[in-house]
Protein backbone atom coordinates (compact mmCIF):
# COMPACT_ATOMS: atom_id res chain seq x y z
CA UNK A 1 0.00 0.00 0.00
CA UNK A 2 1.43 3.46 -1.41
CA UNK A 3 1.89 5.97 2.03
CA UNK A 4 -0.70 8.76 1.91
CA UNK A 5 0.03 11.50 0.06
CA UNK A 6 1.15 14.78 2.60
CA UNK A 7 0.66 18.38 1.29
CA UNK A 8 2.19 21.81 2.70
CA UNK A 9 1.53 25.40 1.39
CA UNK A 10 3.05 28.38 2.11
CA UNK A 11 3.98 32.26 0.74
CA UNK A 12 7.19 32.54 -0.16
CA UNK A 13 9.65 33.58 -3.14
CA UNK A 14 7.15 36.10 -4.19
CA UNK A 15 4.05 34.01 -4.32
CA UNK A 16 2.68 30.52 -3.30
CA UNK A 17 4.87 27.73 -2.61
CA UNK A 18 3.07 24.03 -3.04
CA UNK A 19 4.95 20.82 -1.53
CA UNK A 20 3.37 17.04 -1.81
CA UNK A 21 5.44 14.42 -0.28
CA UNK A 22 4.05 10.27 -0.38
CA UNK A 23 6.72 8.75 2.41
CA UNK A 24 6.62 7.10 5.78
CA UNK A 25 9.14 9.97 6.77
CA UNK A 26 6.39 12.60 5.06
CA UNK A 27 6.22 15.64 8.11
CA UNK A 28 9.83 15.65 8.16
CA UNK A 29 10.87 15.94 4.74
CA UNK A 30 8.27 18.66 4.40
CA UNK A 31 9.88 20.25 7.37
CA UNK A 32 13.06 20.26 5.54
CA UNK A 33 11.84 21.27 2.18
CA UNK A 34 10.29 24.19 3.37
CA UNK A 35 13.26 25.04 4.89
CA UNK A 36 15.21 24.90 1.83
CA UNK A 37 12.67 27.29 0.12
CA UNK A 38 13.04 29.46 2.88
CA UNK A 39 16.96 29.32 2.70
CA UNK A 40 16.54 30.30 -1.07
CA UNK A 41 13.89 33.14 -0.41
CA UNK A 42 15.90 34.56 2.12
CA UNK A 43 19.52 34.45 0.82
CA UNK A 44 18.49 35.11 -2.39
CA UNK A 45 16.03 38.25 -2.23
CA UNK A 46 16.92 41.44 -3.61
CA UNK A 47 13.86 42.95 -1.82
CA UNK A 48 15.42 42.53 1.57
CA UNK A 49 18.47 44.81 1.81
CA UNK A 50 20.06 42.01 3.91
CA UNK A 51 20.16 39.14 1.92
CA UNK A 52 23.34 37.86 0.31
CA UNK A 53 22.30 38.78 -2.60
CA UNK A 54 21.63 42.13 -2.06
CA UNK A 55 24.93 42.54 -0.17
CA UNK A 56 26.74 40.82 -3.31
CA UNK A 57 24.69 43.30 -5.61
CA UNK A 58 26.11 46.24 -3.20
CA UNK A 59 29.34 45.21 -2.21
CA UNK A 60 32.20 46.91 -4.16
CA UNK A 61 34.78 44.69 -4.37
CA UNK A 62 35.42 42.46 -7.43
CA UNK A 63 36.51 39.11 -5.23
CA UNK A 64 34.00 38.23 -2.55
CA UNK A 65 33.15 35.43 -0.29
CA UNK A 66 30.04 33.59 -0.92
CA UNK A 67 27.80 30.55 0.55
CA UNK A 68 27.56 27.35 -1.53
CA UNK A 69 23.72 28.35 -2.36
CA UNK A 70 25.16 31.58 -3.39
CA UNK A 71 27.58 29.93 -6.16
CA UNK A 72 25.17 27.89 -7.35
CA UNK A 73 23.25 30.06 -7.80
CA UNK A 74 25.79 32.13 -9.96
CA UNK A 75 26.61 28.96 -11.93
CA UNK A 76 23.04 28.73 -12.65
CA UNK A 77 23.13 32.34 -14.17
CA UNK A 78 26.09 32.04 -15.85
CA UNK A 79 24.90 28.34 -17.00
CA UNK A 80 21.50 30.11 -18.51
CA UNK A 81 23.39 33.13 -19.99
CA UNK A 82 25.62 31.05 -22.03
CA UNK A 83 23.01 28.00 -23.07
CA UNK A 84 20.83 30.84 -24.57
CA UNK A 85 23.17 32.66 -26.14
CA UNK A 86 23.14 35.44 -23.73
CA UNK A 87 19.14 36.05 -24.09
CA UNK A 88 18.32 34.48 -20.54
CA UNK A 89 20.22 37.04 -18.58
CA UNK A 90 20.06 37.95 -14.69
CA UNK A 91 22.53 40.65 -15.19
CA UNK A 92 20.18 43.11 -17.24
CA UNK A 93 18.69 44.49 -13.00
CA UNK A 94 19.24 47.65 -14.15
CA UNK A 95 17.13 47.37 -16.70
CA UNK A 96 14.41 45.77 -15.05
CA UNK A 97 14.47 48.48 -12.53
CA UNK A 98 14.42 51.35 -14.96
CA UNK A 99 11.36 49.46 -16.00
CA UNK A 100 9.76 49.92 -12.47
CA UNK A 101 10.05 46.89 -11.01
CA UNK A 102 12.56 48.48 -8.09
CA UNK A 103 10.63 46.84 -5.45
CA UNK A 104 8.34 43.33 -4.18
CA UNK A 105 4.73 44.15 -6.17
CA UNK A 106 1.36 42.83 -5.68
CA UNK A 107 0.70 42.22 -9.30
CA UNK A 108 -2.57 41.45 -9.08
CA UNK A 109 -3.13 45.22 -7.80
CA UNK A 110 -1.51 45.60 -10.99
CA UNK A 111 -4.06 44.44 -12.88
CA UNK A 112 -5.44 47.00 -15.03
CA UNK A 113 -1.89 47.38 -16.57
CA UNK A 114 -3.20 44.72 -19.61
CA UNK A 115 -5.72 47.27 -20.38
CA UNK A 116 -2.21 49.18 -21.61
CA UNK A 117 -0.57 45.98 -23.81
CA UNK A 118 0.10 47.67 -26.89
CA UNK A 119 -1.66 47.42 -29.91
CA UNK A 120 -0.60 44.19 -32.07
CA UNK A 121 -0.03 46.96 -35.10
CA UNK A 122 3.30 48.32 -32.87
CA UNK A 123 6.17 46.46 -34.30
CA UNK A 124 7.37 42.89 -32.77
CA UNK A 125 11.05 41.92 -32.79
CA UNK A 126 13.09 38.70 -31.45
CA UNK A 127 15.12 39.50 -28.15
CA UNK A 128 18.85 40.40 -28.59
CA UNK A 129 21.70 39.63 -26.27
CA UNK A 130 23.43 42.46 -24.32
CA UNK A 131 26.19 43.65 -26.45
CA UNK A 132 28.49 43.36 -23.52
CA UNK A 133 27.73 40.32 -22.51
CA UNK A 134 28.59 41.31 -18.69
CA UNK A 135 27.25 37.98 -17.52
CA UNK A 136 30.32 36.24 -19.18
CA UNK A 137 32.75 38.31 -16.91
CA UNK A 138 31.37 37.09 -13.85
CA UNK A 139 33.76 34.08 -12.47
CA UNK A 140 32.44 31.47 -9.48
CA UNK A 141 34.98 29.27 -7.83
CA UNK A 142 32.41 27.14 -5.99
CA UNK A 143 35.69 25.48 -4.22
CA UNK A 144 36.87 28.56 -2.62
CA UNK A 145 33.62 29.85 -2.01
CA UNK A 146 34.54 33.36 -3.97
CA UNK A 147 32.26 34.78 -7.04
CA UNK A 148 35.07 37.63 -8.86
CA UNK A 149 33.01 40.00 -11.00
CA UNK A 150 33.21 44.24 -12.09
CA UNK A 151 31.74 45.58 -9.33
CA UNK A 152 28.71 47.21 -10.59
CA UNK A 153 27.26 43.73 -11.83
CA UNK A 154 24.24 43.09 -9.98
CA UNK A 155 22.13 39.87 -9.99
CA UNK A 156 18.41 39.22 -10.72
CA UNK A 157 17.21 36.01 -8.72
CA UNK A 158 13.57 35.99 -10.19
CA UNK A 159 12.51 32.93 -11.89
CA UNK A 160 16.02 31.45 -11.78
CA UNK A 161 15.82 31.33 -8.65
CA UNK A 162 12.20 29.95 -8.06
CA UNK A 163 13.54 27.09 -10.20
CA UNK A 164 16.89 26.75 -8.15
CA UNK A 165 14.52 26.37 -4.87
CA UNK A 166 11.87 23.93 -7.25
CA UNK A 167 15.53 22.11 -8.16
CA UNK A 168 16.98 21.73 -4.26
CA UNK A 169 13.67 20.48 -3.11
CA UNK A 170 13.67 17.98 -6.31
CA UNK A 171 17.21 17.06 -4.32
CA UNK A 172 16.29 16.21 -1.13
CA UNK A 173 12.89 14.30 -1.56
CA UNK A 174 13.84 12.38 -4.56
CA UNK A 175 13.97 9.24 -2.46
CA UNK A 176 10.26 9.35 -1.67
CA UNK A 177 7.54 7.19 -3.12
CA UNK A 178 5.65 10.33 -4.65
CA UNK A 179 6.62 14.37 -4.70
CA UNK A 180 5.99 17.54 -6.16
CA UNK A 181 6.92 21.18 -5.98
CA UNK A 182 5.43 24.14 -6.68
CA UNK A 183 7.60 27.30 -6.62
CA UNK A 184 5.32 30.08 -8.18
CA UNK A 185 4.47 28.10 -11.28
CA UNK A 186 7.89 26.09 -11.79
CA UNK A 187 6.96 22.85 -11.10
CA UNK A 188 8.85 19.52 -10.81
CA UNK A 189 7.43 16.18 -10.08
CA UNK A 190 9.42 12.68 -9.09
CA UNK A 191 10.09 10.22 -6.59
CA UNK A 192 10.73 6.60 -6.47
CA UNK A 193 7.21 5.36 -7.74
CA UNK A 194 6.31 8.01 -9.10
CA UNK A 195 4.81 7.80 -13.22
CA UNK A 196 4.72 10.40 -15.92
CA UNK A 197 2.01 13.53 -15.18
CA UNK A 198 -0.64 15.54 -16.54
CA UNK A 199 0.14 19.18 -15.57
CA UNK A 200 -2.22 21.99 -16.52
CA UNK A 201 -0.89 25.19 -18.04
CA UNK A 202 -2.65 28.29 -16.46
CA UNK A 203 -4.53 30.92 -19.35
CA UNK A 204 -2.20 33.84 -18.91
CA UNK A 205 -5.09 36.36 -18.49
CA UNK A 206 -7.17 34.68 -16.27
CA UNK A 207 -6.05 33.21 -12.49
CA UNK A 208 -5.36 29.49 -12.45
CA UNK A 209 -7.95 28.45 -15.21
CA UNK A 210 -6.08 25.73 -17.24
CA UNK A 211 -6.04 26.66 -20.77
CA UNK A 212 -4.14 23.03 -22.01
CA UNK A 213 -2.44 20.44 -20.65
CA UNK A 214 0.88 18.86 -21.07
CA UNK A 215 2.20 15.34 -19.93
CA UNK A 216 5.64 15.73 -18.12
CA UNK A 217 8.13 12.52 -17.26
CA UNK A 218 8.47 11.27 -14.36
CA UNK A 219 11.57 13.16 -12.43
CA UNK A 220 10.78 16.50 -14.95
CA UNK A 221 9.81 19.79 -14.61
CA UNK A 222 7.78 22.40 -16.42
CA UNK A 223 8.31 25.97 -15.99
CA UNK A 224 6.17 29.04 -17.45
CA UNK A 225 6.98 32.25 -18.46
CA UNK A 226 5.19 35.13 -20.07
CA UNK A 227 4.77 38.81 -19.80
CA UNK A 228 0.65 38.81 -18.50
CA UNK A 229 0.93 38.51 -14.90
CA UNK A 230 4.76 40.13 -13.84
CA UNK A 231 3.21 43.07 -15.25
CA UNK A 232 2.53 46.93 -14.48
CA UNK A 233 2.14 50.53 -14.98
CA UNK A 234 5.59 51.95 -16.58
CA UNK A 235 7.11 55.15 -15.37
CA UNK A 236 5.82 56.59 -18.38
CA UNK A 237 2.52 55.34 -18.16
CA UNK A 238 3.12 52.49 -20.21
CA UNK A 239 2.62 49.14 -20.05
CA UNK A 240 5.69 47.22 -18.35
CA UNK A 241 6.42 43.70 -17.62
CA UNK A 242 8.94 41.86 -16.20
CA UNK A 243 10.96 40.25 -19.39
CA UNK A 244 14.05 41.98 -20.38
CA UNK A 245 15.35 42.47 -23.74
CA UNK A 246 18.48 42.38 -23.21
CA UNK A 247 19.73 44.33 -26.47
CA UNK A 248 17.60 47.36 -25.75
CA UNK A 249 17.43 46.80 -22.03
CA UNK A 250 13.68 47.28 -22.60
CA UNK A 251 10.39 44.95 -21.80
CA UNK A 252 10.33 42.49 -24.42
CA UNK A 253 6.99 42.34 -27.27
CA UNK A 254 7.86 39.47 -29.41
CA UNK A 255 5.05 38.42 -30.33
CA UNK A 256 4.25 35.75 -27.79
CA UNK A 257 2.80 36.15 -24.40
CA UNK A 258 3.38 32.97 -22.29
CA UNK A 259 5.34 29.65 -22.98
CA UNK A 260 5.30 26.73 -20.74
CA UNK A 261 8.05 24.15 -21.40
CA UNK A 262 9.27 20.94 -19.96
CA UNK A 263 12.75 19.99 -19.07
CA UNK A 264 15.01 17.11 -17.16
CA UNK A 265 15.35 20.22 -14.31
CA UNK A 266 13.04 23.46 -13.01
CA UNK A 267 15.91 25.84 -13.83
CA UNK A 268 16.49 24.07 -17.28
CA UNK A 269 12.87 24.55 -17.88
CA UNK A 270 12.69 28.17 -16.72
CA UNK A 271 15.44 28.97 -18.92
CA UNK A 272 14.31 26.96 -21.86
CA UNK A 273 10.66 29.02 -21.33
CA UNK A 274 12.37 32.48 -21.18
CA UNK A 275 14.88 31.75 -24.49
CA UNK A 276 12.00 31.01 -26.18
CA UNK A 277 9.24 33.98 -25.58
CA UNK A 278 12.42 35.78 -26.19
CA UNK A 279 12.85 34.42 -29.62
CA UNK A 280 9.94 34.95 -30.88
CA UNK A 281 7.29 32.93 -33.30
CA UNK A 282 9.75 31.69 -35.69
CA UNK A 283 12.05 29.92 -33.69
CA UNK A 284 10.43 29.71 -30.31
CA UNK A 285 9.69 25.83 -30.83
CA UNK A 286 13.47 25.16 -31.41
CA UNK A 287 14.07 25.67 -27.22
CA UNK A 288 11.11 23.60 -26.48
CA UNK A 289 13.25 19.80 -26.91
CA UNK A 290 11.24 18.20 -24.00
CA UNK A 291 7.87 19.67 -25.19
CA UNK A 292 6.31 22.45 -24.26
CA UNK A 293 3.22 25.21 -25.26
CA UNK A 294 3.58 28.38 -26.78
CA UNK A 295 0.69 31.06 -26.53
CA UNK A 296 1.01 33.81 -29.00
CA UNK A 297 -0.59 37.23 -29.28
CA UNK A 298 -4.44 37.33 -30.77
CA UNK A 299 -4.27 33.26 -28.46
CA UNK A 300 -2.77 30.92 -31.06
CA UNK A 301 -2.00 27.72 -29.30
CA UNK A 302 1.29 25.92 -30.21
CA UNK A 303 1.91 22.72 -28.89
CA UNK A 304 5.05 21.84 -29.62
CA UNK A 305 6.09 17.69 -28.97
CA UNK A 306 9.24 16.90 -26.99
CA UNK A 307 12.03 15.69 -29.89
CA UNK A 308 11.57 11.72 -28.54
CA UNK A 309 8.15 11.52 -28.68
CA UNK A 310 8.55 13.31 -32.58
CA UNK A 311 11.02 10.77 -33.18
CA UNK A 312 9.14 7.76 -32.19
CA UNK A 313 5.56 9.09 -34.09
CA UNK A 314 8.13 9.55 -37.14
CA UNK A 315 9.61 6.36 -37.10
CA UNK B 1 24.37 -7.43 -8.04
CA UNK B 2 24.37 -11.05 -6.32
CA UNK B 3 24.43 -11.00 -2.79
CA UNK B 4 27.92 -12.43 -1.39
CA UNK B 5 27.01 -15.73 0.37
CA UNK B 6 29.84 -14.74 3.51
CA UNK B 7 27.08 -12.62 5.57
CA UNK B 8 30.29 -10.18 6.97
CA UNK B 9 30.56 -9.03 3.33
CA UNK B 10 26.89 -8.87 2.57
CA UNK B 11 26.47 -6.74 5.63
CA UNK B 12 29.61 -4.57 4.66
CA UNK B 13 28.03 -4.09 1.06
CA UNK B 14 24.29 -3.19 2.59
CA UNK B 15 26.21 -1.08 4.96
CA UNK B 16 28.24 0.61 1.98
CA UNK B 17 25.46 1.04 -0.05
CA UNK B 18 23.23 2.53 3.17
CA UNK B 19 25.91 5.31 3.34
CA UNK B 20 25.87 5.98 -0.23
CA UNK B 21 22.10 6.69 -0.16
CA UNK B 22 22.87 8.83 3.13
CA UNK B 23 25.58 11.04 1.33
CA UNK B 24 23.26 11.35 -1.13
CA UNK B 25 20.50 13.00 0.89
CA UNK B 26 23.07 15.12 2.33
CA UNK B 27 24.76 15.95 -1.16
CA UNK B 28 21.47 17.17 -2.10
CA UNK B 29 21.30 19.99 0.84
CA UNK B 30 25.43 20.43 1.03
CA UNK B 31 24.59 23.72 -1.87
CA UNK B 32 23.34 25.13 1.52
CA UNK B 33 24.82 26.12 4.51
CA UNK B 34 26.40 23.82 7.11
CA UNK B 35 23.91 24.85 9.87
CA UNK B 36 21.14 23.65 6.96
CA UNK B 37 22.52 20.33 6.73
CA UNK B 38 22.45 20.39 10.97
CA UNK B 39 19.07 20.88 10.59
CA UNK B 40 18.69 18.48 8.48
CA UNK B 41 20.29 16.00 10.41
CA UNK B 42 17.35 14.52 11.91
CA UNK B 43 15.45 13.74 8.68
CA UNK B 44 18.61 11.93 7.51
CA UNK B 45 18.63 10.08 10.82
CA UNK B 46 15.13 8.80 10.13
CA UNK B 47 15.10 8.39 6.58
CA UNK B 48 18.76 6.18 8.01
CA UNK B 49 16.61 4.39 9.86
CA UNK B 50 14.17 3.43 7.31
CA UNK B 51 17.25 2.07 4.64
CA UNK B 52 18.15 -0.12 7.80
CA UNK B 53 14.61 -1.65 8.07
CA UNK B 54 14.53 -1.89 4.15
CA UNK B 55 17.95 -3.70 3.91
CA UNK B 56 16.87 -6.17 7.41
CA UNK B 57 14.02 -7.01 5.41
CA UNK B 58 16.18 -8.59 2.58
CA UNK B 59 16.37 -5.88 0.01
CA UNK B 60 19.79 -6.31 -1.76
CA UNK B 61 20.94 -3.64 -2.67
CA UNK B 62 19.05 -0.21 -1.41
CA UNK B 63 19.98 1.84 -4.68
CA UNK B 64 17.96 -0.08 -6.35
CA UNK B 65 14.27 1.76 -7.01
CA UNK B 66 12.43 -0.88 -5.06
CA UNK B 67 14.08 0.55 -1.70
CA UNK B 68 11.32 1.32 0.43
CA UNK B 69 8.07 0.21 1.67
CA UNK B 70 5.64 1.58 -0.92
CA UNK B 71 7.67 0.67 -3.49
CA UNK B 72 5.32 -1.55 -5.24
CA UNK B 73 3.72 -0.18 -8.57
CA UNK B 74 3.84 3.61 -10.04
CA UNK B 75 2.09 6.14 -7.72
CA UNK B 76 -0.70 6.99 -9.90
CA UNK B 77 -0.92 11.23 -9.96
CA UNK B 78 -2.82 12.00 -6.86
CA UNK B 79 -3.15 15.54 -7.07
CA UNK B 80 -3.79 18.73 -9.76
CA UNK B 81 -0.97 20.55 -10.75
CA UNK B 82 -1.05 23.79 -12.35
CA UNK B 83 2.01 25.67 -13.80
CA UNK B 84 1.71 29.70 -14.53
CA UNK B 85 3.60 32.69 -14.89
CA UNK B 86 6.82 32.29 -12.59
Amino acid sequence: MSPALNSREFAALGGKVGISVADPASDELLSGAQEIVGRVHSDLSRFDPDSELSRLNEDPRTEIEISPLMSRFLLDVIGAARISGGLVDATCLDSLERAGYRASMDFARESDAIKLYPSSELPRHPAAPHGEARWAEVEVDPDRGVVRRAPGIRFDSGGLGKGLAADLVAEFLDEAAYFSVDCGGDLRVGGLTAGDVTISVANPLRGQDPLAELSVPAGHAVATSGITRSAWIGPEGEYSHHLIDPGTGLPAFTGIVQVSAVAPTAVEAEVRAKAALLVGPASAAEWLEYGGLIILEGGELRRIASADSAATTAG
Amino acid sequence: MKEPSDPNLAAARRNSSRDRRIRAIRGATAALSVSLVIAFSSTVAQRADLEGTASAAGMPNSSAPAAGPSATATFIQPERLVTSQS
